[in-house]
């Protein structure tokens, strides 16, 4: 079960740092999204909705995003106002882009179409991002840029991989000129000033948007987890920015030999693993370099529901997925490793304690060690 | 469901008839045992109180922390009337939700506002999608209905529409009607869309009945557009049966297990009503569903005041009596009243006359020293809005008797609510009215600046902070608040122990040595005045303006 394209969109735009999204939806699911989304940046409440109501199912929905519209012009600080215009307002056939049109605002404003039933939350993501592409202008190109797409400000840990990622391609001689969608909106208007785009995972409809009107050619690659996964993103970007690969020199195996002998014991453990795009290359760096057994994995809304029954049915001896996989661990009596969205019963503070890169495979593996160590419940 | 370990203490001694002790047990279970998270069967600590002490200490460290998320999104939003019907169903052993509607809908509301500590990990949803919005959603309704039962073999599903099929005209009560014979399993349905949460007047009228209910009991209130009113309502309506009634027996309703306080407030209940000869048939809608379909064998309902729809139902269909309680049932006197009048309505009058007397003496006699250590100081009381019950006084007057200087209200959350200054005006009245009656030597302050706090704290030993803690807790060290939040929102509730508990728990406090050198990180950060504890951050003002602005818009175009 996901959040579904109106998830998705709303998403992508949170992650336009200064831009304010205001959402044309009642009131449930303005508050679904911001609850997934406040619980590591609490401070950053940027979102407000146009309260649809039983008003607006009979008379309409416009009079309400107008009034909204004027208020968040007058009430925010900001220089962009989203609209994101969800299942209610697509059926009563609220006609948005007159109402902008009609409106005389100080800031921007941009909308899109999100409802919940067209499209699952990559969708929404996809289609948010390329219209928010439309606010790109063609700029010089920076030698030896990139951009990298298809993060969220809501993932679990992603201010502390952003980091560690963007710690290993500077090491590489590259500079990183917008982070999509966690930057900006003057850095994201930027973006054509990339010498390449980086899609980790979701964002290939910005690239191909970008490539077409910019020039700007990109890369789809795996998002980095483990040793091997980054040792793969750091040489997929020299290989593209003809620069020499110097990703091993970030390999660091001394944290590994302080823990050696329980890497060892942990060989053949029995996991399942469920999320987004993470899913494979967590799966991947569980597998190949700690040597587990993936016993059931599932990447894609469609087999999430056969998940849990084959979970069950399984000997995972540890799950790796987002917190509303809780309950399954909780029943089957083992330890959850959360690192998809959405987690919400477990923050992220610390900025040097990534779950990606280099440094993320020590201390994602430091924190299954311990939680299978610090487990008290070994039986089912 | 998981069925957990049920908790037990001494002063638990409850009586329920048939298998309900062990059904009520699942009632007051939580699956944050299942993880090892809470100790709710932990060995009890030195003395009865202290074990008070300890759960809500659990209470506040294991489920408040998440609860934070849900009252920071409140300043700025409100959830759907969708979340309160599934947090109902969430409630019921075996219960299943079936939402209606798309994807979405059924993914954030497994993350209900009012158990964010344990979601709602089993839900069906009819994934409606485009084709479905144009051709109808019906037969896939009636396929999830199947699927749901098949899957996961519930007791009980509770189908639920929401915006896109309440949108679409989905006519869901002909489809339950047509399923229901082929599902081995109960069929409820209740209207959750979205759109038709409450009102921005809402506010303005709970306000009223909050002001209200502080004197005059006859007073009802329609909670129109709340999904958990509207889905008790419907088990009321929908699944409970015509049943020989249980003499002396009572019903309850449940703020639900993951509620602060829940579990104390059912023992204490359960323990006292027991000592009466009163057995409780079923803790409404914390049980199975059997339970809730026999919820017509008792005698009585005991309601929460505000959400009693389902009982005014089951009076006109089945005839059961009901009894709510009201804010002035609080303290000793308002408590032994309260169960004086459970007692009255199942005609033994004497029998619980016996016990409370029991009971206030013990009270009285565990008070009498508390009371002696506090009279030795002076007090004053800072409480975070006017939603405060003035009957709270009553605690801290006549019950502790408290040596009370100043109460210091800050009303700024109506403006913050925008409530209107008429109610404003009849809240005041009410208080003022209330508080007369108690004869203070205490002064009161509305909003008083930051200057007048701080004068008031030299005035007295200490200050008593209430809901929240006081923004000068945070900035001023030298200033010795007392933080009662532990307790004192649990002061509505049926107990007399819990006034003891505040009472031992402030001479704890004030014995103890204060810590004079506290450099606390909370209290490095900017904080919004007004909207204490939000942030000084105007992505956060700025979204609580928008929010008010938007809320209290008139459709004429009021900003």
């Amino acid at each position: 079960m996901e959040g579904g394209r109106f998830f998705g969109a709303f998403r992508a735009c949170s992650g336009i740092t200064d831009a304010v999204v205001l959402n044309h939806v009642p009131v449930g699911c303005n508050w679904g999204v911001g609850m997934f989304n406040n619980i590591s940046s609490q401070p950053d409440i940027r979102h407000a909705c146009t309260v649809v109501h039983e008003r607006e199912i009979v008379f309409g929905g416009e009079e309400a995003l107008k009034r909204a519209l004027r208020l968040a012009d007058k009430t925010y600080d900001a220089p962009l106002l989203v609209v994101i215009s969800g299942d209610v307002p697509s059926i009563i056939g609220d006609d948005i882009q007159s109402v902008i049109d009609s409106l005389s605002l100080k800031k921007d404003v941009l909308w899109m179409e999100a409802a919940g039933y067209k499209g699952s939350m990559r969708d929404g993501y996809e289609d948010a991002l390329a219209k928010l592409g439309s606010l790109m202008k063609e700029r010089d190109v920076k030698k030896r840029s990139i951009n990298l797409i298809g993060l969220c400000p809501d993932d679990f840990k992603v201010h502390a991989d952003l980091k560690e990622i963007k710690r290993i391609i500077e090491a590489l001689g590259i500079s990183v000129n917008s982070t999509i969608s966690m930057c900006s909106l003057e850095e994201f208007c930027a973006a054509p000033a990339a010498e390449l785009n980086v899609v980790m995972g979701q964002g290939a409809k910005l690239a191909k948007y970008m490539k077409n009107e910019f020039g700007v050619p990109y890369i789809e690659v795996d998002y980095p987890y483990g040793l091997e996964g980054s040792m793969k993103f750091a040489e997929a970007l020299c290989g593209n920015l003809d620069v020499e690969d110097s990703g091993e020199k970030c390999l660091d195996l001394e944290p590994f030999e302080r823990t050696y002998l329980y890497l060892h014991e942990m060989y053949g453990t029995s996991v399942s693993v469920t999320g987004d795009f993470r899913c494979n290359p967590m799966a991947d760096f569980l597998e190949r370099e700690l040597g587990f057994e993936i016993e059931v994995k599932s990447c894609s809304e469609e087999d999430r529901s056969s998940f849990e029954e084959n979970v069950r049915s399984s000997n995972t001896m540890m799950l790796f997925g987002s917190s509303f996989e809780r309950g399954l661990a909780r029943d089957l009596g083992i330890p959850l490793m959360r690192f998809v969205y959405p987690v919400f019963d477990q923050v992220c503070m610390c900025d040097y304690a990534p779950y990606a890169g280099f440094r993320g495979a020590v201390y994602l593996t430091e924190s299954i060690i311990n939680s299978v160590m610090g487990f008290d419940g070994k039986s089912r | 469901m998981p069925l957990s370990t049920p908790f037990r203490s001494k002063r638990s001694s409850g009586v329920f008839h048939g298998d309900l002790m062990e059904q009520a047990d699942l009632s007051i279970s939580s699956e944050a045992e299942d993880d090892g998270s809470r100790q709710n069967d932990a060995p009890r600590r030195n003395g009865e109180y202290n074990d008070i002490q300890h759960n809500l200490l659990s209470d506040r460290t294991f489920l408040d922390i998440h609860g934070c998320i849900s009252r920071l999104a409140h300043y700025h939003g409100i959830d759907c009337k969708l979340s309160g019907s599934v947090y109902v169903v969430s409630e019921i052993e075996g219960a299943l939700p079936l939402i209606h509607g798309v994807r979405g809908c059924a993914f954030h509301q497994r993350l209900s506002p009012r158990k964010l500590y344990s979601p709602v990990y089993t839900i069906a949803c009819t994934n409606l999608v485009e084709e479905d919005i144009i051709y109808g959603g019906e037969e896939k309704l009636r396929r999830g209905i199947y699927d749901a039962y098949n899957r996961s073999r519930p007791e009980l599903i509770a189908v639920l529409p929401t915006c896109i099929s309440g949108l679409m005209g989905e006519d869901v009560l002909s489809i339950i009607k047509d399923v229901k014979d082929d599902i081995p399993c109960d069929l409820v349905f209740v209207p959750s869309e979205g759109f038709a949460h409450r009102d921005h007047d809402s506010i303005d009228s709970i306000m009223q009945y909050v002001a209200t209910s502080w004197k005059n009991t006859s007073q009802q209130f329609d909670f129109k557009g709340c999904g958990q009113v509207d889905m008790l309502a419907a088990l009321a309506e929908q699944l409970m049966e015509e049943q020989d009634v249980i003499e002396n027996s009572v019903n309850l309703e449940s703020n639900g297990r993951y509620t602060y306080g829940f579990n104390l407030e059912l023992q204490e209940v359960g323990r006292i009503l027991g000592q009466m000869g009163v057995s409780i048939n079923a803790v409404l809608p914390t049980t199975t569903v059997e339970r809730i379909r026999q919820a017509p064998a008792a005698r009585l309902n005991i309601a929460r005041s505000r959400t009693d729809k389902w009982a005014a139902h089951m009076k006109d269909k089945f005839g059961t009596d009901h009894i709510k309680k009201w804010p002035h049932n609080s303290g000793i006197d308002g408590t032994a009243r309260f169960l004086q009048d459970v007692g009255s309505r199942l005609g033994l009058d004497g029998e619980a006359e016996a016990v409370i007397d029991v009971e206030k003496k013990r009270a009285a006699e565990d008070l009498a020293k508390i009371r002696q250590t506090l009279s030795g100081h002076s007090f004053a009381i800072l409480s975070q809005n006017l939603i405060f019950n003035p009957h709270r006084m009553k605690v801290y007057l006549n019950d502790l008797m408290l040596p009370i200087k100043y109460i210091c209200i800050d009303s700024l959350v109506l403006n913050r609510l925008k409530v209107s200054q008429e109610t404003r005006d009849m809240m005041m009245k009410n208080m003022y009215g209330i508080f007369d009656e108690m004869t203070p030597d205490f002064q009161v302050l509305i909003d008083p600046s930051a200057e007048e706090l701080h004068k008031v704290s030299k005035e007295v030993n200490y200050i008593l902070g209430e809901f929240i803690t006081s923004p000068i807790h945070e900035k001023v060290s030298e200033i010795p608040v007392l933080d009662t939040s532990l307790l004192c929102n649990l002061l509505y509730r049926t107990s007399f122990s819990i006034i003891v508990e505040l009472g031992s728990h402030l001479v704890q406090k004030i014995n103890r040595p204060q810590i004079k050198d506290r450099r606390l990180i909370v209290s490095r950060l900017k904080y919004n005045s007004p909207y204490y504890p939000m942030l000084d951050d105007p992505r956060i003002s700025s979204s609580i303006s928008m929010w008010h602005g938007i809320w209290r818009a008139t459709p004429s175009g009021g900003c």
